[in-house]
């Protein structure tokens, strides 16, 4: 069968109905198979009827006599809305000045989602054992003003993140990646690294290891890895709660809490 | 103590002008051909939304029993950067930011048709490619949630509604003169009301253990139990994929616990993955445990419901040249009637969890979307399970 190419006036003939049947039919062929093709097929048919219905004529000479009046004020119009616009900027970002100023404590989901740069990490080899180290800088690791204030108590660092602890030890039901270490919940002295061993399905899905306060927010990532082993050194987080997630490109494979005392 | 106002009361107005730049249009709508089918099966709470997209629009072509309405609307670089991190934020178990994220897809995606959908209960979304593997119900209309914070006080969409997807308006319209027939001409013959399959994969070689897998079908075995129902439960080793074959056409409930296997590079290396050891530990030559899709499409299946408890078993297959788009899809052809699949990888105990809950539900009297709907709607109440990464997953493809 010979192949047609179908251009956009394909579509006002077949709405005008001077296809011949062949065409016809191949055209029906190709709007049963392309959703968008026939989208435009029923809005330019919608068109059609609109434009050939007298009332609406009439009814579109009238909006256009209304529009011309109306424009003659839309210049003003649209300075106003200019004015509008930078003043409400103006506005949000006073109010976010203000907010960044405050030294406030909030839970997870209340955060003013000021999110800790994360710093590309440098891969240094660690071992004989060639095992991959980042540890976390100083930068990465400061805490959040607004979380943790001077007058915190250091328990705060401590709670535990409803929305994160049913998460905690249970696998997904993927097949890319099985962990083999370290264990869901563990506990160790600050500057003990942590060894994280898993055996990937494919080793094109690269893996990325999370370390997440115990608010919610983000501390330190390890994005891209493609070895199977990773040390995450923990001299520079300070003691408290955290979370760590080992993910297959976006998606979550295991949550785990480390806690550090 | 937090800030007397949220930020966010000053910034959504913003996106409200940012989205409203491309200003919605809707219209009374032309009839597509093959619509007045999906007018006659639509019940009167009902209304679908088909979606068509292109780099700079939407359009929505939204059906009800008596009325249609097309709605376009321009999208612009927000939506495209919110669509993606909203699907990434909710699949990494991101809490950050996913809240405002929604609210803009709802401004996107429902806003242009809201009116329309006044008065309905129930949303039939046939979403545009593009959209695929996208939780409507997870959209947000408001977040009352500040200050002080509460994740449970988020209201999504799934709050208003009942969401159900399909693959095409002609092949939901097809589904539903089936069931109609089927309804007026032949009573259950079904052998069991439920079948449950969990291979476990206790000590199998390079996989994650799914031990709350065989926890979740025996406590759902146990509900239909309770309730006189018979039931058909298949474990670890005896969850062999030729069994799974020829078996599941005898259940009115056919549920799979596992793991699902994605490989793009080869496609039959992907599908749903059942026990492949023999007695002595050795790795079956003539049986490698997966239930690829082409062997999917084979199935005689006569499910009322399949329900897909593994990872992203609702996903689009990257099959170039091929009618069939998602999973769900193949099951369609292979006979299952409603399907509940999930969107991204699922944790394995609240998997269990869920859908013991979905099974309580649907056993006292509810409608397979009500139930996913209300199981929904109590995680969101439990601030453990309130965030949509463990709720919105699951999706409920068919009737």
């Amino acid at each position: 069968m010979k192949d047609f190419e179908i251009t956009s006036d394909w579509i006002d003939r077949y709405n005008d109905d001077e296809l011949d049947e062949f065409e016809k039919s191949y055209f029906q062929q190709q709007m049963l198979n392309n959703p968008m093709l026939r989208a435009e097929v029923y809005i330019d048919a919608r068109l059609n009827r609109l434009l050939s219905d007298e009332d609406v004529l009439e009814l579109m000479q009238k909006v256009q006599s209304v529009t011309k009046k109306h424009n003659q004020n839309s210049g003003m119009m649209s300075y106003l809305v200019i004015a509008a616009t930078v003043i409400s900027l103006i506005v949000l970002g006073a109010i976010l000045f203000l907010v960044e100023k405050r030294p406030v404590s909030l839970p997870a989901y209340a955060r003013q989602q000021h999110i800790i740069p994360v710093k590309k990490q440098t891969h240094d080899i660690f071992s004989r054992n060639d095992l991959k180290s980042t540890q976390p800088t100083k930068e990465n690791t400061s805490v959040n003003p607004r979380e943790i204030s001077g007058t915190t108590l250091l328990a705060e660092k401590y709670k535990p993140l409803a929305e994160f602890e049913l998460l905690v030890g249970s696998v997904t039901r993927s097949t890319q990646i099985r962990l083999i270490t370290p264990a869901a919940k563990i506990q160790i002295q600050a500057g003990i690294p942590v060894r994280f061993s898993w055996i990937s399905q494919n080793n094109q899905h690269p893996v990325s290891i999370v370390i997440m306060n115990n608010l919610g927010n983000l501390i330190f990532e390890a994005p891209s890895l493609h070895a199977s082993e990773y040390l995450l050194q923990t001299k520079m987080l300070s003691q408290g709660l955290y979370y760590w997630k080992i993910m297959d490109e976006d998606e979550l494979v295991m949550m785990g809490k480390l806690t550090l005392y | 103590m937090g800030p007397l106002i949220s930020w966010k009361a000053f910034l959504l107005p913003g996106i409200l002008i940012f989205v409203l730049q491309g200003v919605a249009q809707a219209q009374p709508g032309h009839l597509p051909e093959g619509s007045e089918n999906v007018q006659q099966n639509l019940k009167q709470d009902e209304v679908m939304l088909e979606y068509f997209l292109t780099d700079s629009s939407v359009v929505v072509n939204a059906i009800a029993v008596d009325s249609t309405l097309f709605a376009s609307q321009s999208l612009n670089s927000l939506f495209w950067v919110s669509l993606k991190s909203f699907q990434k934020k909710l699949k990494s178990a991101d809490p950050n930011e996913f809240s405002i994220l929604g609210q803009v897809l709802y401004l996107f995606l429902i806003k242009p048709v809201e009116d329309f959908l006044m008065g309905k209960r129930r949303l039939i979304i046939i979403p545009d490619v593009r959209l695929a593997g996208l939780p409507f119900e997870a959209f947000v209309l408001n977040d009352n949630s500040s200050p002080p914070y509460n994740i449970c006080n988020i209201h999504y969409l799934i709050n208003d509604y009942e969401v159900v997807y399909h693959c095409s308006p002609e092949f939901w319209s097809k589904l539903a003169e089936l069931k109609q027939n089927e309804h007026a001409d032949s009573p259950d013959d079904y052998q069991f009301a439920f079948m449950g399959f969990s291979p476990v994969f206790s000590n199998y070689p390079g996989l994650s253990a799914l031990p709350g897998s065989k926890i979740e079908i025996a406590e759902i075995g146990s509900l239909f139990h309770q309730k006189g129902l018979s039931n058909w439960l298949v474990s670890e080793q005896y969850s062999e994929k030729e069994y799974f074959k020829s078996v599941a056409c005898r259940g009115k409930i056919v549920h799979l616990a596992t793991h699902y296997i994605h490989d793009v590079n080869d496609p039959t290396r992907e599908g749903f993955l059942f026990w492949g050891y023999d007695s002595s530990g050795k790795k079956k030559v003539s049986d490698d445990g997966i239930l690829s899709i082409d062997e999917i499409t084979k199935l005689k299946l006569q499910a009322d419901l399949l329900v897909l408890n593994a990872c992203s078993s609702g996903i689009e297959l990257q099959r170039s040249g091929d009618s069939v788009s998602s999973l769900p899809c193949v099951f369609f052809m292979a006979g299952a009637k409603n399907i509940v699949s999930t969107l991204w990888s699922v944790n394995d105990n609240l998997a269990g969890d869920f859908m013991v809950s979905f099974y309580r539900q649907w056993l006292s009297g509810k409608s397979y979307s009500e139930a996913l709907r209300e199981v929904k709607l109590q995680m969101i109440h439990c601030p453990g399970t309130a965030m949509p990464t463990i709720w919105a997953p699951y999706v409920l493809t068919g009737h």
